[in-house]
């Protein structure tokens, strides 16, 4: 942006030493702005002072310095005390004289909300400019900013499972198990606005088809109950906002109520197995969806699961 | 020049352009910004080759220092400017590198040259009010008719369109018939089970009118004149679609057709999303009543469609399509089908895609295995 690195500042300095002049024109600013203080505040890029000095002009006119609302009616001078709030607001920030919170953020982001109905010469108060330097600096605010997040989740999931079936003969077969259903459950992220990293638990309780992959054996099983508990780890990439693609390795627990055929047997109902996946993500709000394929290590299918994600 | 060299390779070695349903993303919501036929498909019109240069493709091949403009202003017939204000040619081709059954006994490998088309808009008044389109080229044997003789030159889009102003259009011809969201991917359940595919066009009079933040199409047609007369699906559809805003566009979607041997009726309701920069969800769920003349027998059948592109970088996309559909709802067998695809934008007038399919068939009587299939898309337009 070369916002404040370059003659922008120059012209930014140019540009408040202006709007002050007009305010010391006016009867309206309050005490604490002698022309002289304002000016040797800005030299000296006290950027802070000059913020306490139009929030308590502000309030002064009884206006609240730090909540802004489009039901509001701002006259002129208000509007160009807004101004120089907001400017001096995002040069403290880039000076490190101040530091970004999210309870600045959105101060800021109020004022430049309610800055679509002011009517002041966009020559002289450059609104556009300053939104500009605001979305640059709080995009790399977020970017820099790694927080936790709980979620809670509910997911649809298939994949086939592997079972060894032996019948009354001694004869052995692999059978196929198609299980799909719901999985509740929840987890924890911890991200910026680009990267991150996320692990989540979920309990499946889901319902199997079984039938044989073999011509000698013969065996079909409907409705069979089956847990399953579901680990997944995950590295989060957002290429965009709102948008994530996932790589993730699962780690599953599966234990299925199979009936063996008379006189035979059936095993590996049981297992712990892992495998990867890929996953992408669309977030609403505080909800996201996510789409997830991958492979699990013995499992002789894909595994899919839709979810859905509630940010906590 | 290496660049260059590359284009010209690729050029010769291999597909075609529309702008799609999905670039609601960057905020076009409606195909009528890009193309003549206000539902898409068929000739790009001025804007909307000059966007398929700039905002959709990479821009590798050009000068860092050539600005947009120089690029839009060149994005006419072969890279050039236009050279009159009535006619706008172009061509296109598509072909797809089919590959069933990944990684089994039973692979097989096929590459289908889907389209070949050259493609003229005429504008009568030397503006988009009265034009005439015609589309004219190779088109492979549909696989329903391979023991027929249909022939493999024929046109899939000729219509004339009159559009008093920017909210009202009139088009007689043979065109796609107006229902749900037209996708490109000819093998979505979308597209295939509600035969709406490439060979699925019609002719007959289409209405479109945008009024109020609605867009609304009416078409009444009388099936393919080039079909044989009692194969010929006549009847009427409709859709009708609401702007929430530049990136939120639900519709709903109505088609009563039918012909000496078979009644459809189809309804669905759709959505269109744009969730961040260049990035979107499309999703659509359908139901189809098809009744057999000669027998009475009805079967109805489900499917929905849903596929999200994410904007990697300019030009290029990385989507997911997931899709289900029943063929009986009066029975349990089901089919699922998900997978990734890359879509890539080189630069304007060639376009590559790759799609993995992994389809799950769900039943009460049997656990089968999955099937995997791949395609490679390569589409040229100029």
């Amino acid at each position: 942006m070369g916002f404040y690195r370059t003659n922008s500042f120059m012209v930014l300095t140019k540009k408040i030493f202006i709007i002050l002049i007009i305010f010391f024109t006016s009867s309206t600013f309050g005490k604490g702005f002698s022309i002289d203080n304002i000016l040797n505040l800005i030299s000296e890029k006290k950027y802070i002072k000059v913020i306490e000095l139009v929030d308590q002009s502000l309030k002064n006119q009884s206006i609240n310095p730090n909540t802004f609302s489009s039901d509001t009616e701002y006259n002129k001078i208000t509007q160009i005390k807004l101004f120089l709030k907001l400017e001096s607001m995002l040069l403290a920030i880039r000076a490190s004289q101040l530091e970004m919170t999210m309870a600045r953020l959105e101060k800021m982001q109020q004022i430049l909300e309610i800055s679509d109905d002011f009517d002041l010469d966009a020559d002289k108060y450059d609104f556009d400019r300053l939104r500009e330097v605001f979305e640059s600096e709080s995009e790399s605010w977020k970017e820099s900013r790694f927080t936790f997040n709980y979620f809670a989740s509910i997911s649809y999931f298939t994949w086939n499972y592997a079972l060894s079936l032996t019948d009354s003969t001694g004869e052995n077969a692999t059978l196929y198990s198609k299980e799909r259903g719901p999985c509740f459950g929840g987890g924890i992220r911890y991200q910026n606005a680009m990267w991150g990293i996320e692990s989540g638990l979920c309990y499946g309780y889901v319902s199997a088809t079984v039938g044989e992959d073999s011509t000698n054996v013969k065996y079909n099983q409907s409705k069979v109950p089956v847990d399953a508990f579901i680990s997944t780890t995950s590295l989060i990439w957002r290429p965009k906002d709102r948008v994530a693609i996932k790589i993730g390795m699962p780690i599953i627990y599966h234990s299925g109520d199979y009936k063996p055929p008379v006189g035979g047997s059936i095993s590996d109902t049981n297992q712990i197995s892992y495998g990867y996946l890929i996953a992408n993500e669309w977030s609403f709000r505080n909800m996201a969806f996510e789409i997830s394929y991958g492979d699990i290590k013995n499992y002789p299918s894909s595994f899919w699961s839709f979810k859905l994600i509630f940010n906590l | 020049m290496l660049k260059y060299f590359l284009l010209i390779f690729i050029s010769l070695t291999s597909l075609k352009v529309f702008s799609y349903p999905n670039f609601i993303g960057h905020g076009y919501n409606s195909c009528i910004t890009c193309h003549y036929n206000p539902y898409g498909n068929g000739p790009l019109n001025d804007y909307g080759r000059a966007l398929s240069a700039t905002a959709i493709s990479d821009r590798w091949i050009h000068d860092s220092n050539k600005s947009e403009e120089e690029i839009a202003k060149n994005s006419g017939f072969m890279y050039m400017k236009a050279f009159n204000s009535w006619l706008r040619p172009s061509v296109n081709y598509r072909g797809l590198k089919l590959v069933r059954n990944v990684n089994r006994p039973n692979e097989k490998t096929e590459y289908i040259h889907m389209m070949a088309n050259v493609n003229t808009v005429v504008r009568f008044q030397n503006n988009d009010k009265y034009i005439a389109s015609i589309s004219y080229g190779y088109a492979p044997t549909p696989v329903a008719q391979k023991n027929e003789d249909v022939g493999n030159y024929r046109s899939r889009e000729h219509y004339f369109g009159y559009r008093p102003n920017t909210n009202l259009g009139l088009y007689v011809g043979m065109m796609d018939k107006v229902f749900g969201i037209r996708v490109p991917d000819h093998i979505a359940f979308s597209r295939s089970v509600t035969e709406l595919a490439q060979n699925d066009q019609t002719h007959g009079v289409m209405i479109h009118l945008i009024k109020n933040n609605f867009e609304i199409g009416i078409h009444s047609f009388i099936g393919s004149l080039f079909q044989k007369e009692d194969l010929r699906q006549k009847g009427i559809s409709s859709k009708i679609e609401y702007n929430y805003s530049s990136t939120v566009k639900p519709g709903f979607s109505v088609l009563k057709s039918s012909s000496d041997h078979v009644e459809s009726s189809l309804f669905s309701i759709h959505g269109k999303f744009g969730i961040s920069k260049g990035s979107s969800i499309l999703v659509e769920l359908g139901q189809k009543l098809q009744e057999i003349v000669s027998t009475k027998k009805e079967t109805s059948s489900r499917y929905v469609f849903l596929q999200n592109h994410i904007l990697l970088r300019r030009g290029t996309y990385f989507l997911t399509t997931a899709e289900y559909f029943q063929p009986n709802i009066e029975k349990e067998s089901e089919t699922m089908r998900v997978g990734p695809g890359l879509q890539y934008f080189l630069v304007q007038g060639l376009e590559l895609r790759f799609d993995l399919y992994n389809t799950k068939n769900f039943s009460p009587d049997a656990a089968t295995k999955d099937a995997w299939d791949f395609t490679g898309q390569i589409h040229l337009w100029f």
